[in-house]
């Protein structure tokens, strides 16, 4: 994601980042990560919860598709750490329209699993198209 | 679960890690962008 930042810019879009980690991880991820959207703890999986996020299935988070998710990550220079929070939580982005409508919703099947973001900033940019 | 395409955005109120309270509504006007983390790597 944070290799579309110049993409981000020029859209009318704001972009959140939920955790269900202790506040402690989250802080620490902040700073190392350097992340520029801000990142809101959701412990109870609330959040999670209503979008469907549940547990993934065993396969999908140890199959190949995360294993190749993780070599591409070390490709690009990241260390991935240790996982010390809940290996089996599912991900997922939900995107919502100026109107307070859901868009997309994706629930992640394994960490590979995410919606292609030039697809979703085309959309995007569609969307405003039409309305001017 | 069925999709929520289409529906109403979940409301929420969730902090963030600079202590700030984040709410569904205060982003009404832009496109919205929530990604759910998975652990943190």
């Amino acid at each position: 994601m944070r290799r579309h930042e110049n993409e981000v810019e020029g859209l009318n879009l704001r972009i959140l980042v939920v955790t269900f980690e202790a506040r402690e991880r989250a802080e620490a991820y902040v700073r190392e990560t350097g992340l520029r959207w801000p990142l809101l703890i959701d412990r109870q999986r609330v959040l999670y919860g209503a979008y469907g996020m549940e547990h993934g299935r065993w396969w999908a988070i140890w199959g190949p598709a995360t294993l190749w998710a993780y070599i591409r990550l070390i490709g690009r220079g990241h260390r991935p750490r240790r996982p010390t929070g809940d290996i089996h939580q599912l991900g997922g982005d939900i995107l919502v329209d100026p109107m307070g409508m859901v868009a997309l919703h994706h629930v992640g099947k394994g960490p590979a699993d995410r919606p292609a973001l030039s697809a979703l900033f085309e959309r995007i940019q569609q969307s405003q198209g039409d309305h001017r | 679960m069925k999709s929520k395409v289409g529906s109403p955005a979940v409301p929420f109120a969730l902090e963030d890690t600079a202590g700030t309270v984040h709410r569904l509504e205060r982003y009404r006007g832009h496109w919205l962008l929530i990604m759910f983390h998975r652990h943190l790597l």
